[in-house]
């Protein structure tokens, strides 16, 4: 792909990842990401979503996204919150591996859609979690593993 | 001046582009062509008369494009008074001079409208490797340092939003 101009690559919003937020010990945590707008007008993000994997294993854990839109005024920026929503598999493995204690998770294919335009980063993002499921989730867990 | 020998559609003409190059100073009438990046992130209003292109609400005209408004401008304006003036007197021994110079002016506007339109396309796709559709919608796709953009672009000439 030929080299482009750098004014024109500029729409994409650097991501600066604030940390997370057990709202719920049943659910998994809330990601907090804040997005720079460094342009001068309003800018509105219809949807933000990614894959999510173990950082130590790999183990595809589910995906992240954010329903809703969030507009970010000109020159300021604005903290969103991301739903983890975990796979059957991926419940089982923060089960037996990463249970109550911090870990790091890897965002891959991590894709944004900015009033339109789609932007699909290439590297991917690894956060530090904790997953706090409370005793009945184990338990229900435990059942999904037998 | 004789009423009689007045040229009616000559004095239409000539008083019709006075009226769009008016129009277009005073209010920025509508352009002749029209470009959309995303939802409302970017636009171009291009007509031979008048030039914007804001992008992430920074406004962005060319030199080049600001001359060729300001001759189109003028050149109409020209057209437009000898056209007057010619309809008016007739009968003149200047007045044919005037009509041959005032007659294919809006054309020749025209021409260098579309001339403009299609160099401004090549060179964008050219230079800038975004390919610009005449009419239509189309991707491009940009490689940014850590990330691909997919910017939608449609462009359309206005004529045709009235009939959809």
């Amino acid at each position: 792909m030929p080299e482009t101009p750098e004014f024109l690559t500029q729409p994409s919003p650097p991501m600066e990842y604030v940390g997370y937020q057990i709202i719920d010990p049943l659910k998994p945590p809330l990601l907090k990401f804040r997005i720079c707008n460094s342009y001068s007008i309003d800018l509105r993000l219809d949807s933000i979503g990614a894959e999510v994997f173990c950082s130590d294993h790999g183990t595809f854990l589910g995906f992240v996204n954010r329903t809703g839109v969030v507009n970010i005024s000109g020159k300021s920026s604005e903290v969103i919150g991301l739903t983890l929503a975990l796979t059957s598999e991926g419940e089982v493995h923060i089960y037996h591996n990463h249970l109550g204690g911090d870990f790091y998770i890897d965002l891959r294919s991590l894709a944004l859609n900015v009033q339109g335009i789609k932007i699909r980063y290439q590297e991917q993002i690894s956060v530090r979690v904790q997953f706090a499921f409370h005793r009945h989730k184990e338990e229900s867990i435990w059942k999904l593993r037998k | 001046m004789e009423v009689k020998k007045i040229n009616w559609p000559g004095l239409a003409g000539g008083l019709a582009t006075l009226a769009l190059v008016i129009l277009s100073l005073l209010t920025h009438a509508s352009p002749w062509w029209h470009l959309t990046v995303g939802q409302q992130l970017g636009e171009a209003n291009v007509s031979p008369l008048n030039f914007n292109f804001t992008l992430f609400g920074t406004s962005m005209t060319p030199p080049i494009a600001w001359f060729l408004n300001m001759a189109c401008q003028l050149s109409l304006i020209a057209s437009a008074v000898a056209m007057l003036i010619c309809s008016l007197v007739p009968n003149r021994e200047y007045s044919k001079n005037l009509l041959n110079f005032a007659y294919k002016k809006p054309l020749i506007v025209t021409i260098i409208f579309l001339i403009f339109l299609f160099i401004a396309i090549y060179i964008t796709g050219t230079l800038l490797h975004i390919n610009v559709p005449l009419t239509g919608s189309t991707t491009t796709t940009l490689d940014a340092e850590a990330a691909t953009i997919d910017v939608p672009i449609t462009t359309e000439f206005t004529w045709n939003s009235g009939w959809q």
